[in-house]
């Protein structure tokens, strides 16, 4: 009950800029403090690859932004979804600062891969049925970004992109899966290094601090975004022309 | 409820109707898709070889590209006369369920450029030296594949419908949900020719179809209602 | 910006009001285009054999609120209600009982008078010819009614798209600038039209430029008119 009335109360325009401002320092201090753990534990503690040697340690920023690229684009078609079933504003602020974050994310996933892939396969870009399916990721990022920036209207803008997210929400398995068949089917069994079938301990725990970190840090700039997308959607609002001259003095 | 069920069926034939008319009325838009299919395909043989065995080895992934490039300059006859003219805002107030709208219109769409492709598909497929026994399944996957294309075309052209200059945007958004068509599609067209089994892909074209018709058309009436506002 | 206050009502309230709970209920109604708030708290009622006239210079936010009591637009605060029901989750009661006439025709060109009128028809449950042939007769287009829409005159497809109100036996008639590009003989059609419709207890809410000119609509007519 009193997690309903926060969310309730987060859920307001006002409320959501109070809270959010408060949280940041926190949020941002702590993803610096996992980021440095992680990196460190990562780069220096963790031995080298028996096959890959040092290129693999390339994997503590790739893994993570894959599977934030996915995560995010999860966000952002739940958000949207509530945003239009429930009609909340805050959903589709949301959803909608996060679009560029997720496909940050993806671009990321793709420059990481590209590079881890230099070395094992000889090449920047094979058509890694991982690969394939994040790039195909990133495009449908970009639909959602390009069809919001394509509207004057804010309202029908967060509405129309929120339902092209939700469209490629239900696509993303087909397309993971349909990519997949392919790649067996042109490139026969390739050996993916992506995924280690069995991982050691001391690969593993820098590996899942540095997922921690990054999906703290999406947090972080998904309140910083929303912040300034709120205070811009709420600009003839009393509040917003309060904090604003409380800034300027 | 028989009643309501009979309502909707009359206000799908009517809209379809309607949308045949339309495009039989409209000779060039009717021609231009199949116009393009034609032309995009014999690029090909002129920027590649007219060697038949390069051909060959292109030319399922020739064939299915040209037929979805060309339904997709093809989709904004959906909705974009509609939207100019205000019979849009018309059918969205009409009384009967939009999706039923839609629906009809699909169809429409879909008789009107996706089943002729399908039809000439063959003889352009045969002037890249596509066995003639293989052509069944071509015909198949097309016929399978192209109103998945439609469905999931109209909830891009919905969703631009409103836009002044949409048509780059529309690539954007639904070539990417394309992939999957693609993919099952011009595989199985390939396997066919090396007379392997393609019965799968066929049943995964299919159960996109029937997703897409599940689905499509409510994404399209509720993107349709946003884009009116 | 200010807040408006709309209500001028001008003229008297029409006689039979007095039990009859009103019909449309817009209920501090705020409505904007893009970042600009064209109205905000606006409230009104409307009663059966009730004519709303509509008035206000370009871009006053006359056509969106059309927009918003057809169910169109969504309004940015507000409701409203049609016999008691908002009318978002009541949409296809409302929408059975509502004809909205934009500013836009909503007519094919390459289909012919006779077959725009019969898909309205038909879209609106009426299947019998003889209506539509009337109607067409009604409007003046029988001697058109094979030529394709695209071949008439601003003023023929207007009374053509007027002609969806009379294949749709709807109760609340939403007009934008119905008499736009129509010639004198057109508009004494359409008034009578209104008139009729008005005395079958149907509403009537229109925008429009000049003033009603026939003194039985004028009774009964109540004026908004937007800043």
């Amino acid at each position: 009950m009193r997690l309903f009335r926060f969310f309730h109360r987060f859920a307001s325009p006002r409320e959501f800029f109070r809270i959010s401002g408060s949280m940041i320092p926190w949020l941002a201090a702590t993803t610096l403090l996992l980021l440095l753990i992680g990196l460190y534990l990562g780069l220096f503690v963790a031995p080298p690859d028996y096959q890959q040697g040092e290129s693999y340690r390339i994997m503590f920023i790739h893994v993570p932004s894959a599977w934030m690229s996915l995560f995010v684009y999860m966000v952002m078609a739940g958000a949207a979804a509530i945003g239009l079933i429930w009609r909340i504003k805050l959903a589709h602020v949301i959803a909608m600062s996060s679009a560029p974050i997720g496909a940050s994310f993806t671009f990321l996933a793709l420059v990481t891969g590209s590079l881890w892939g230099k070395p094992m396969w000889g090449a920047w870009w094979v058509w890694d049925a991982r690969l394939t399916s994040e790039l195909i990721l990133l495009f449908l990022y970009l639909g959602v970004m390009a069809l919001y920036a394509a509207f004057e209207e804010r309202r029908t803008a967060q509405r129309a992109a929120g339902i092209l997210a939700i469209v490629g929400v239900i696509n993303v398995p087909i397309i993971h899966y349909s990519v997949m068949w392919w790649n067996t089917l042109h490139q026969g069994p390739t050996v993916t290094k992506f995924d280690a079938p069995s991982i050691h301990l001391s690969m593993l725990a820098p590996l899942l601090i540095m997922a921690v970190a990054f999906t703290v840090f999406y947090v972080v700039v998904l309140l910083m975004r929303a912040r300034w997308e709120v205070l811009d959607q709420e600009q003839r609002s009393n509040w917003v022309d309060d904090y604003l001259e409380q800034l300027s003095s | 409820m028989d009643g309501v069920h009979n309502s909707a069926m009359t206000a799908f034939t009517t809209i379809f109707r309607r949308d045949v008319k339309l495009a039989l009325r409209h000779r060039s838009e009717l021609i231009n898709p199949l116009a393009f299919f034609v032309i995009v395909v014999s690029l090909f043989p002129l920027g590649l070889s007219t060697d038949s065995r390069t051909l060959l080895q292109v030319a399922p992934a020739v064939l299915w590209i040209s037929a979805l490039l060309a339904t997709m300059l093809s989709l904004e006859s959906i909705f974009r006369s509609d939207y100019e003219d205000g019979s849009l805002e018309q059918l969205v107030l009409s009384d009967h369920p939009l999706f039923v709208i839609v629906l009809g219109k699909v169809a429409a769409h879909w008789c009107t450029t996706g089943l002729l492709l399908t039809l000439i598909s063959p003889a352009l497929a045969i002037s890249l030296a596509f066995p003639t026994q293989n052509l069944g399944i071509l015909v198949w996957t097309l016929l399978l594949g192209t109103p998945t294309l439609s469905l999931i075309g109209s909830i891009g052209v919905a969703l631009t419908v409103g836009l002044r200059r949409g048509g780059i945007l529309l690539a954007l958004l639904i070539l990417p949900l394309y992939i999957p068509i693609l993919i099952f599609g011009a595989s199985a067209v390939d396997m066919s020719i090396d007379d392997l089994d393609v019965a799968g892909q066929l049943y995964l074209l299919a159960a996109l179809l029937v997703l897409s018709f599940t689905l499509a058309p409510f994404a399209t009436a509720a993107a349709l209602r946003v884009t009116l506002e | 910006m200010t807040p408006l206050n709309t209500h001028e009502y001008t003229t008297t309230e029409p006689q039979q009001t007095d039990t009859a709970p009103p019909s449309l209920q817009v209920d501090s109604v705020q409505g904007a285009r893009g970042d600009r708030i064209l109205f905000s708290s606006l409230s009104f009622n409307l009663s059966r054999g009730q004519l709303l006239h509509i008035t206000g210079p370009n871009g006053s936010g006359k056509t969106t609120l059309l927009r918003i009591l057809c169910g169109l637009l969504t309004p940015l605060d507000g409701m409203v209600r049609w016999h008691g029901h908002d009318i978002r989750s009541s949409a296809s009661t409302h929408r059975r009982e509502c004809t909205y006439i934009g500013h836009r025709d909503g007519l094919k060109s390459e289909l012919t008078a006779l077959e725009n009128l019969q898909v309205n028809a038909q879209m609106s449950g009426c299947h019998d010819t003889k209506v539509v042939s009337d109607s067409i007769r009604l409007l003046g287009l029988w001697e058109y009614q094979d030529l394709l829409v695209g071949h008439l005159s601003a003023g023929q497809r207007r009374r053509l798209a007027l002609g969806r109100l009379l294949v749709k036996r709807a109760v609340l008639w939403i007009l934008d600038e119905p008499f736009t590009a129509i010639d004198v003989d057109g508009r004494d059609i359409i008034e009578a039209q209104l008139i009729s419709h008005l005395q079958k207890d149907g509403i009537v809410v229109l925008t429009s430029h000049q003033a009603l000119s026939h003194p039985q609509l004028r009774e009964r007519c109540v004026t908004i008119s937007l800043q």
